[in-house]
């Protein structure tokens, strides 16, 4: 024991979906309980005694070691397991460390196909990105509910009754054959996308979890693109974008965690290494004749990203592709996002006829951002009070303060009748 | 443990309560002698103090006394954050050399012995129905209570609900 022992970033969290993966390949799949008993032990343990004794000299190695002898208790003691007890504590003995300790920011191949079991078909849907956080990414169920604003007990419940669908269809740790493949892909990088956007949305909730929500994302679409029979265009076009996104995530806020709008960042802030390994995804996910959301998404964020400054925007382009964007989703994100880039590209009465086409479906009209664009729209053209009135719309909707204190500003700066 | 001094000192504490072949090590210096470094296995205990007058350190022992709790629900991040705090508290006082040593008690009531008009009697421990357990402890070396206090006053275990009850060691001088 040494007195330089530093835990690295995550170190628990990221160790704990590394056994949990690795235990569930020896034990199965259905075992996700007990599984996850002896891992949360394994770091009582740790919690207990290091404060005492100090941090051991490999962390991880204690980790595991200490959860692998926890596991054999249990089957020993445990008559079910009678007949394979033997086999099963062989294969136990065979989880060891990886010896590299960056490698803790790897996702492994077993975590890999963790996630495909995760984002099976025969588990609800909205059950997919819980049950990833979960068992892949070491998160609590606390941790969860707080990055998605739900209750803990629906959390929960959500993870219940995953598990109970996961014994049912006896899903396995692998990856999907061949014919399989693209659909359960599809899934997979669907449930990356959504733990990203949840990441980064300006809606509430805690903003350090949702921070590792985005970290989260990047690192599993980085293990995706790298093995050979997953890459693909579409997984390409998900990894740029997300390498994009985030080399805009600290410049988004400033000090006293107000909002900072894209027009007014730091260009000189925004990482560059990231915006490069987002263009060199970008060009492989120009390889073939696909053009899915995640690569119209992509270039609209490398249109904001590659930008000398705002007003140099390629606006155009930006408003094509969200043009594209809309006949494929006909979301109302996307269609508010369509007016915002027409007010740029084509001036506001080209927004304003977009905007009026829109209709007053109930969906956009709870949807803030949609007043805030109607705002920009007035403001553009002259109309103070209207531009007013929108914004004290967009205020009474926002659910983030961080939203409110900015719409509150923008407020003030338009002054008293 | 009282140091009288008659030279500068170096005073090196490498020290495990559980050890008994282990003890406090003195070495007389020259005043213009370089501090011994120490390396590998003793750096955990072991650091140099100067004294430069006449200072006494006395031992003192902190007890953690804490509540049985569930931690099944704190996560492994929050587990991470908590360590990461008693591993700066703890590391300073290495850092300073006064940390003697500490060790985490098994988790369940021991044994409780008793003696009555010669018949001894062994039983259990209370652990999952005791409202409180001695959790722990560590030793550590001060100049006076107040310093003392304020070592434990900075020891995470009180953050997170824990009872720490110091004592001074009654040493015995020549």
């Amino acid at each position: 024991m040494t007195d330089s022992v530093q835990l690295v970033e995550h170190l628990f969290r990221r160790q704990a979906g590394q056994m949990t993966a690795s235990l569930a390949r020896v034990l199965g799949f259905e075992q996700l309980d007990m599984i996850e008993d002896v891992i949360q032990d394994a770091l009582l343990k740790a919690l207990k005694t290091w404060p005492y004794n100090g941090m051991p000299d490999n962390p991880s190695a204690w980790l595991i070691r200490v959860a692998k002898n926890r596991a054999i208790d249990i089957i020993r003691r445990d008559k079910s397991w009678s007949d394979k007890q033997v086999l099963v504590e062989q294969h136990l003995n065979t989880i060891s460390n990886r010896q590299d300790t960056d490698a803790i920011s790897e996702v492994t191949d077993e975590q890999l196909h963790m996630v495909f079991a995760c984002c099976h078909p025969a588990i609800s849907g909205h059950a997919h990105i819980a049950l990833t956080l979960k068992s892949v990414c070491g998160f609590s169920v606390d941790e969860i509910a707080s990055a998605f604003l739900t209750r803990k007990a629906t959390i929960a419940q959500r993870l219940v009754r995953a598990k109970r669908q996961i014994r049912q269809h006896d899903i396995q740790l692998e990856l999907p054959g061949r014919e399989q493949l693209p659909e359960r892909l599809e899934s997979v990088l669907k449930v990356i996308y959504l733990l990203f956007n949840e990441g980064y949305g300006a809606s509430a909730g805690n903003q350090l979890i949702r921070h590792d929500l985005c970290a989260e994302a990047l690192r599993l679409c980085q293990c995706v693109v790298l093995q050979d029979e997953l890459e693909s265009p579409q997984a390409h076009a998900l990894m740029a974008l997300l390498y994009l996104q985030s080399a805009r995530l600290t410049t988004r806020m400033d000090g006293t965690g107000d909002l900072i709008l894209l027009a007014d960042q730091d260009r000189t802030a925004w990482d560059v290494k990231m915006i490069q390994q987002g263009v060199r995804h970008m060009r492989r996910a120009a390889a073939g004749s696909e053009l899915s959301s995640y690569h119209l998404q992509a270039e609209i964020s490398a249109c904001h990203t590659l930008a000398p400054s705002y007003h140099a925007t390629d606006w155009p382009r930006i408003l094509d592709c969200y043009n594209h964007l809309y006949r494929q989703d006909g979301s109302v994100v996307t269609a508010v996002n369509r007016v915002a880039a027409m007010l740029h590209a084509e001036g506001p009465e080209a927004a304003q006829l977009a905007l009026d086409e829109l209709g007053t479906a109930a969906a956009l009209e709870n949807y803030y951002p949609y007043y805030v664009t109607r705002a920009a729209i007035a403001g553009q053209r002259g109309l103070v009070s209207e531009q007013r009135e929108y914004l004290q719309q967009a205020l009474q909707l926002a659910g983030n303060a961080a939203v409110k204190r900015f719409l509150i500003k923008k407020l003030a700066g338009l002054g008293n009748e | 443990m009282a140091v009288h001094m008659h030279m500068m000192m170096v005073k090196l504490s490498a020290i495990k309560l559980a050890d008994s072949n282990t003890g406090i090590y003195l070495f007389r210096m020259s005043i213009y002698m370089e501090p011994i470094r120490l390396v590998d296995e003793f750096s955990h205990f072991a650091g140099w103090i100067f004294n430069q007058q006449e200072k006494t350190m006395a031992k003192f022992l902190l007890l953690l006394h804490e509540q049985p709790t569930d931690f099944s629900e704190i996560s492994a991040e929050q587990i991470q954050g908590v360590i990461a705090e008693y591993t700066a508290w703890r590391e300073n006082l290495i850092e300073r050399s006064l940390l003697v040593g500490g060790e985490k008690l098994k988790d369940e009531g021991g044994r409780h012995l008793t003696s009555a008009d010669g018949r001894l009697q062994v039983v259990d421990g209370p652990y999952s129905e005791a409202k409180e357990v001695l959790g722990g402890y560590f030793m550590i070396e001060a100049d006076d209570y107040a310093a003392a206090v304020q070592i434990s006053s900075e020891c995470p275990h009180l953050k997170y609900g824990g009872r720490i009850e110091l004592r001074e060691i009654d040493e015995i001088h020549d």
